[in-house]
């Protein structure tokens, strides 16, 4: 791997979508990391004077029903975005990679029943199923979170089993079976880090779509409660102000359109990049 | 010569399940009767896919045989208990052809060769240290740190690597196979003589799996001659070298080229066609189809081992 990094950077720079998605995806960090130093005001500051302003350079993004700093909220925003990003990924991934790592495994019967469970899971449209689960376990931000982790959970099973299969037939592991190595040591030690490199790259196609599934929740009101500055949340407020205040929806609308392509590009990217067929043995 | 390995009519088939609901079988091994004695090296050769990688593994334990007993110092391999199981797994190794995809590209070799350590609880994390860089030693990779990735290493390092993480556990057999055939040539004779000193050395059994016959001669005490699943011919080095009586044998010696050809002609008996599909072996001997001296009977009847002389034992139907 040491060695790899470098040639791995040199890719990303090489292709400009990739690099493009890679900077979104740093400025969307960035963004979360350092919103209280970037936001020009408090994002819960009301100010009624100045309902429904339109953008201008106090209020680069304009203002809200009850004079908040769009600006503001938009940038706190992506604080909370980046952390459905972050827990649906580990709360899809690791249940995920447990669940194709054992399945492929074993095979047999076991690996039958267990992938033909994750079919069912994906035969439903997401947002369908994301929006009954999160109906079903009552309206909040956590709820949302584990709905949308339910239904990233086949992504992961489904990639890791795969490279599982072939995986079990390496002759490293081979070798360890050989000595004596028992299936949960295998399955730790050589089939889930040798597994890794592709599942980043799902990840960052997952946090994407996470992020885009759980600013739709809240958009019906499933997700997060409106004081919360979530992106889809402002939209689903500004809306009812779309025609005459466009920037209310506009905005926040753009910065989910700008972080999902970011993911997207960035984990399309690494894909292609960590082929080996690419970049040779 | 006290016994090691017995095998006893084993067979290993794979099942392969077509779409439209068909089987089809294919006989990897097809009632296999070998006998390893303690401190032989027998070197298996024959085409690729005619079953001795598949001999291998099934004698590792790594695939269940499909019939047959194989029996390590006379206890039955098939139907030894887990923890019986696990004690003969340090005794029984194992070192494979690709030094690529044999080690985890994701361990240390520190890692990689202290993991059959840690597996049967051998000492502690720093003896078993010590006994990584020893074994490196022996097989000629001194290293002082262990902290390296196999990718740092050459072809041949890698494979050195790959036998001393065979060599950890102490044991007292080793399956090669083909360990040589991925490597440079310069490289194979190095690696030749180090499986050769450790056999001194180490007093090691080994079964050496190849289709190169220069590399078996030199190395085996006896040759085992396998075509589609078979043993066709087996005996001592020295009588299969200057004395190959099965038509299939002496057809793979003459393929090999004498570094100093006598002078005038020498016929070369060549191979034609390729090997018949296991799936649907040819009937009576598996051979005739390619057979220069085939007769009516070697369609019909499947010839059986018959000793020709002393140790050298032969199924063809033309030796009386």
């Amino acid at each position: 791997m040491k060695k790899k990094m470098p040639l791995t950077l040199y890719l990303i720079l090489k292709s400009p979508l990739t690099l493009f998605g890679a900077v979104l995806v740093i400025l969307l960090i960035l963004m979360a990391i350092f919103a209280p130093l970037i936001a020009p005001y408090n994002p819960n500051r009301i100010s009624l004077r100045e309902k429904l302003a339109p953008p201008s350079l106090k209020h680069p993004f304009g203002t809200d029903e009850v004079g908040r700093d769009l600006l503001s909220r938009v940038i706190y925003g992506s604080r909370i975005s980046l952390q459905v990003g972050i827990v649906v990924v580990l709360l899809a991934g690791i249940p995920g990679i447990l669940i194709g790592a054992f399945s492929g495994y074993y095979g047999g019967q076991f690996d039958n029943i267990i992938m033909r469970l994750m079919d069912i899971v994906m035969a439903f449209p997401p947002l369908v199923l994301a929006l009954s689960i999160a109906a079903a376990l009552g309206p909040s931000l956590v709820n949302s979170m584990m709905a949308v982790a339910f239904i990233m959970i086949p992504k992961f099973s489904r990639l890791v089993r795969g490279e599982t299969l072939s995986l079990k037939e390496k002759p490293f592991v081979l070798a360890t079976r050989a000595q004596g190595g028992k299936p949960l040591y295998i399955i730790f030690r050589h089939i889930i880090p040798n597994s890794l490199s592709s599942v980043i790259v799902l990840a960052s196609l997952v946090m994407g779509d996470a992020i885009l599934v759980a600013a739709s929740l809240s958009f019906i009101g499933l997700g997060a409660q409106p004081p919360t500055p979530e992106w889809g949340a402002l939209v689903s407020v500004g809306r009812k102000y779309i025609l005459d205040q466009w920037w209310y929806a506009t905005f926040p609308g753009l910065f989910i359109f700008l972080a999902v392509m970011g993911f997207n590009l960035f984990g399309d990217g690494l894909r292609d990049i960590l082929d080996p067929k690419i970049r040779g043995r | 010569m006290e016994e090691l390995i017995r095998l006893e009519n084993v067979k290993k088939y794979f099942v392969k399940k077509s779409v439209l609901g068909g089987k089809k079988v294919l006989k990897a091994v097809d009632g296999v009767n070998l006998r390893i004695e303690r401190g032989e090296t027998l070197g298996l050769v024959g085409e690729s896919g005619c079953g001795k990688s598949t001999l291998g593994q099934v004698l590792l334990n790594l695939l269940p045989p499909t019939d047959g007993t194989i029996y390590y110092e006379g206890k039955d391999l098939t139907k030894i208990p887990k923890n019986e199981e696990q004690k003969l797994r340090r005794k029984i190794q194992i070192v494979f052809q690709d030094p690529y995809s044999s080690l985890d590209p994701r361990m240390t070799v520190g890692a990689i060769l202290t993991s059959p350590l840690k597996i049967h609880n051998i000492g502690t994390k720093k003896e078993r240290i010590e006994k990584a860089k020893e074994t490196l030693a022996k097989v000629g990779l001194p290293l002082p740190r262990l902290d390296r990735f196999p990718h740092e290493f050459s072809g041949g390092q890698r494979q050195r690597i790959g036998i001393a993480r065979a060599l950890i556990l102490d044991p007292e057999f080793i399956v090669l196979d083909e360990p040589t055939s991925a490597l440079d040539v310069s490289v194979q004779a190095q690696i030749l003589n180090l499986i050769r000193k450790l056999r001194e050395e180490l007093n090691l059994t080994y079964l050496f799996i190849s289709h190169d016959l220069s590399v078996i001669k030199y190395l085996s005490t006896r040759i085992a001659v396998m075509y589609l699943g078979r043993i066709v011919e087996i005996g001592k080095t020295e009588d299969i070298v200057k004395n190959p009586i099965h038509p299939y044998t002496k057809a793979l010696f003459s393929s090999i080229l004498p570094p100093h050809p006598p002078d005038g002609e020498k016929k070369i008996t060549t191979l034609e066609g390729d090997v018949p599909n296991p799936t649907n072996p040819p009937s009576g001997c598996r051979f005739h189809t390619r057979c220069p001296y085939a007769k009516p009977i070697c369609r019909e009847v499947e010839p059986k081992l018959k000793t020709v002389q002393g140790e050298h034992k032969v199924a063809c139907h033309l030796v009386i």
